[in-house]
C-alpha cells in the first residue's frame, strides 16, 4: 500500500470502519512506516488530549431551576402542571399567605 | 437500545405536547450538562455559554410544538446549540466575555495546563472544524447524524473531521510547546 492511500483511509481506519482485510493491511503499513505511524499516533494523541482537556461544566441547580421556569412561562399549556416550590420555607406566613387555589 | 431510546424521547416530547412539565423536566435535565459543556467549548467561556443555554431549550421546545425533523432529540438540540453559539459569537466582541478556563474542584496544575492548551488549540480552528471534533469525537455523534445536523454529506464530514483532527493535532503541538 502506498501513503497516499493510507493517509486517505486513517481516519476510517482510526474509526474501525473497514474491512477486517483492510484494517489488516493498513496495520502492516504502519508497522513499516514510521511517517504513517506517527501521523496516525499524533492524531490518536491529540484526540485522546481533547476528550481529557476539554471543559466539561455542569448546571447549577439553580440555574436549572430558572431555565425551567423561563420554559414554563413559554409555554401556557405547561403551567397547570410545573410543580410550584417553595424557594424559602416561611410556615408561618404559608398558611396565611396561601391564596386560594383557582 | 438507541432505538428504544428514541421511542422514549417520543413519548416525552408528545407528553410536553399534552402540557406535562416532568417530560419537560427529563429531558432537560438529561441533556443540560452535555448542551452546556459543548456551548462552553464553542464559546470559549462558561458565562456565555449559560446565558445561550435557555435559548437552546426554550427553541427545541418550540420546535418540538410543530414539524420536527427526524433524528433524535439530542441530535436537534445539539443542531440548535451550534446555531445559538454561532449567533452569539457574531456578536459584537464586547457584549461578551474574556475566554477563560475555570479551574475544577481536584484540579491539578497538568489538568489545568491541558485544559488551557485544548481551549486554545481548539479556539485557532476554524468553526467547522471545531463543530465536528465536538460533536464526533467528544459528544461521539456518529458522522451520520453530523452530517444530518450540519447538512453535508457524510463523506464531506469524514473528510472535515479528518482535517480537523490533523490541524487540531497540529494547534496543539505548538498550544503544548508554548506552554512547556
Ligand atoms: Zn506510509
Amino acid at each position: 500500500m502506498k501513503c497516499a492511500e493510507v493517509r486517505e483511509l486513517l481516519g476510517n481506519y482510526m474509526d474501525q470502519e473497514l474491512t477486517e482485510s483492510m484494517m489488516q493491511r493498513i496495520e502492516k503499513h504502519l508497522l513499516r512506516c514510521p511517517a504513517c505511524a506517527y501521523e496516525a499516533r499524533s492524531i490518536e494523541q491529540a484526540r485522546e488530549m481533547l476528550r481529557r482537556g476539554v471543559e466539561s461544566p455542569m448546571v447549577s441547580e439553580p440555574l436549572g431551576e430558572r431555565i425551567l421556569n423561563h420554559i414554563a412561562e413559554r409555554f401556557p399549556h405547561l403551567r397547570a402542571t410545573r410543580s410550584t416550590e417553595q424557594p424559602f420555607s416561611l410556615p408561618l406566613l404559608s398558611l396565611e399567605d396561601e391564596a386560594p387555589s383557582v | 437500545m438507541e432505538h428504544g431510546r428514541e421511542n422514549e424521547e417520543a413519548r416525552l416530547i408528545a407528553r410536553f405536547r399534552a402540557g406535562d412539565m416532568q417530560a419537560v423536566e427529563t429531558l432537560f435535565w438529561r441533556y443540560a450538562d452535555s448542551v452546556l459543556a459543548y456551548a462552553t467549548r464553542l464559546l470559549g467561556n462558561r458565562t456565555d455559554a449559560e446565558e445561550v443555554l435557555s435559548d437552546v431549550f426554550l427553541r427545541a421546545f418550540e420546535g418540538c410544538m410543530g414539524y420536527r425533523a427526524e433524528g433524535t432529540f439530542k441530535a436537534w438540540l445539539f443542531r440548535i446549540a451550534r446555531n445559538c453559539c454561532i449567533d452569539r459569537l457574531r456578536q459584537p466582541r464586547l457584549l461578551r466575555l474574556e475566554d477563560g478556563v475555570e479551574p475544577v474542584q481536584g484540579d491539578d496544575t497538568a489538568d489545568i495546563e491541558l485544559r488551557v492548551a485544548v481551549q486554545r488549540a481548539l479556539k485557532r480552528l476554524p468553526e467547522e472544524y471545531q463543530t465536528v471534533l465536538l460533536l464526533c469525537d467528544v459528544e461521539e455523534f456518529t458522522a451520520k447524524e453530523v452530517a444530518e445536523m450540519l447538512g453535508r454529506s457524510v463523506p464531506s464530514v469524514k473528510g472535515m473531521l479528518y482535517r480537523a483532527r490533523t490541524a487540531l493535532r497540529d494547534a496543539l503541538s505548538e498550544e503544548w510547546g508554548e506552554e512547556a
